[in-house]
């Protein structure tokens, strides 16, 4: 199984380590850090489910089947925020989405091995965005077809 | 939802967009034709008004880019944007009907077929104005149902999304921040109302800065990172205006009585189109605090955050081009936490310390 980022509703920018995606549909942008931008990074770069987890067990020294349950409880939890999908086809990298750049062998930057422990890769959720981005949403069509605004009365 | 393919929604798109001309060629028959144009970050958007009812709406914030046609000219010419405005209400032509249906537009106004390829286009319920920019033939529509309808914050900062779309191609967003500086460089204010953007530009106003936003600009990234300015708007609590005192006249501003605000032209103030884009020096994330002010080095993620989430009304517009270039800066761009005690002229003496040692240069090297 391959990943790619869910584009063009989904992009991240990377900080010092840290991944941060934000979804443009609803405003909701998500912070990926330690293990979690590990595996984005590792998906982004076009590899399989299988090389990400061998990748990892051999970079953290722990046994293969943890991090095999780890990965895939954390691509769920991707999956379900929209911010992903799934493929079984290698991901084909689109320049224009710039969400992904072929960056030569990318197991080569985790072929050492990290200081931390493996710890559960987690996603952290802000929904501040989403806050500004649904003030006024449109209810509903006047009789002419366009959007109607809000009334002020209206909860 | 009603799902198209995207030929077909083009075309759709295609024909409404003719359909829009010709309805600004009838206004623009009746009423006859007003142009004025505008130098906007090294493009010109020439507005053609069909009749004077948008015109003293629309024009007012631009007016410290104004170029006068045909005696302004470069080698090569400049490329130049089109925007057809009119209104229903004044030019007494039929209201245009939309060719998508409810479901084709997002909460905001956007209209989902056309967020990518030719066409842009938002409807701004509020103000019942529909912007549509056509990029192959760099020409937009702003049509209003009534122009006496048209909101105080769009009167603020008008045409917002085809300037967006537009100027987007040219590698500028627009930032929902401040700026203020000088000839050499701008530092941007970026964070939610309330923050102390607009405050703290009227002050950097006041004490002689250069003045190039106080909640709407440009950035851009690039080999050199720029701030460029757009509308010459303030906005000032009516409480405050006694404060400053370098403003026009009360009886030349737009009142506001929902939000309590005045909103005056500073045409003569802004940075004219002689320096309307500087290098971006720093980005400043104002906070309040009771305590005395300080200042802290803010990470190029709380940078990130704090533009984003400020400018996340902009998103419908042109929002991962925005976003990446956001991302950008917030890595290059050295940022500053300031939290801003009870005088606020700290934030003056901060920003202007800033724009005085501040050459731009990468963070790791601060």
């Amino acid at each position: 199984m391959y990943l790619r980022i869910n584009s063009p509703n989904v992009v991240r920018e990377c900080f010092d380590g840290e991944v941060v995606l934000v979804n443009l549909e609803n405003g909701t942008y998500y912070s990926l850090e330690r293990a979690a931008a590990t595996i984005w990074l590792l998906f982004e770069q076009g590899l399989s489910s299988d090389t990400v987890v061998t990748t990892l067990a051999t970079s953290y020294q722990v046994p293969v089947e943890g991090v095999r349950r780890s990965v895939e409880r954390f691509v769920e939890e991707l999956a379900s925020e929209g911010l992903i999908v799934r493929s079984n086809d290698p991901i084909v990298i689109e320049p224009e989405s710039g969400a992904t750049t072929p960056m030569g062998d990318p197991t080569a930057q985790f072929s050492g091995t990290f200081s931390e422990p493996f710890a559960e890769p987690t996603i952290r959720k802000y929904s501040d965005m989403q806050d500004l981005l649904l003030l006024d949403p449109i209810h509903d069509v006047d009789q002419s077809g366009w959007p109607a605004a809000k009334q002020a009365n209206e909860s | 939802m009603l799902q198209r393919a995207g030929a077909e929604r083009e075309e759709c798109s295609r024909l409404f967009f003719a359909e829009a001309v010709h309805s600004f060629e009838s206004a623009s028959e009746a009423t006859g034709t007003v142009e004025r144009s505008f130098l906007i970050a090294d493009t010109l958007v020439s507005l053609h008004f069909a009749g004077t009812a948008m015109e003293g709406k629309i024009s007012r914030p631009f007016e410290h880019l104004e170029v006068e046609l045909p005696r302004y000219r470069t080698t090569p010419p400049l490329p130049t944007l089109k925007v057809l405005i009119w209104d229903s209400a004044s030019t007494k032509t039929p209201a245009l009907r939309p060719p998508w249906t409810k479901e084709e537009f997002t909460p905001l106004g956007q209209v989902i077929p056309c967020r990518s390829g030719r066409f842009r286009a938002v409807y701004e319920a509020d103000g019942r104005l529909l912007s549509m920019v056509d990029l192959t033939t760099n020409t937009a529509v702003y049509w209003a149902r009534d122009g006496r309808d048209i909101p105080f914050h769009v009167r603020a900062t008008p045409l917002r999304a085809i300037l967006s779309a537009w100027l987007s191609s040219f590698g500028w967003e627009f930032a929902h921040a401040a700026a203020v500086g000088n000839r050499d460089g701008a530092v941007i204010i970026a964070g939610h109302g309330g923050a102390g953007k607009s405050s703290t530009a009227m002050m950097c106003l006041e004490a002689g800065l250069s003045y190039l936003s106080d909640d709407y600009c440009l950035v851009s990234s690039g080999a050199a990172p720029r701030v460029g300015t757009v509308y010459s708007t303030g906005k000032v609590m009516a409480a405050d205006r006694p404060l400053y005192s370098t403003l026009p006249p009360v009886a030349e501003s737009i009142y506001c009585a929902d939000a309590d605000k005045h909103l005056f032209f500073l045409t003569e103030r802004a940075a004219g189109r002689e320096c309307s884009s500087v290098p971006l020096t720093a980005i400043v994330l104002p906070r309040i605090r009771k305590e005395q002010t300080r200042v802290r080095l803010a990470t190029p993620r709380e940078a990130f955050v704090a533009i984003a989430e400020s400018s996340a009304s902009l998103f419908p517009y042109s929002p991962a081009s925005a976003i990446r270039v956001f991302g950008d800066l917030s890595r290059r761009i050295p940022a500053y936490c300031v939290e801003l005690g009870p005088d606020r002229r700290d934030a003056v003496r901060v920003i202007k310390e800033l724009l005085e040692s501040q050459p731009v240069q990468p963070r790791e090297q601060l």
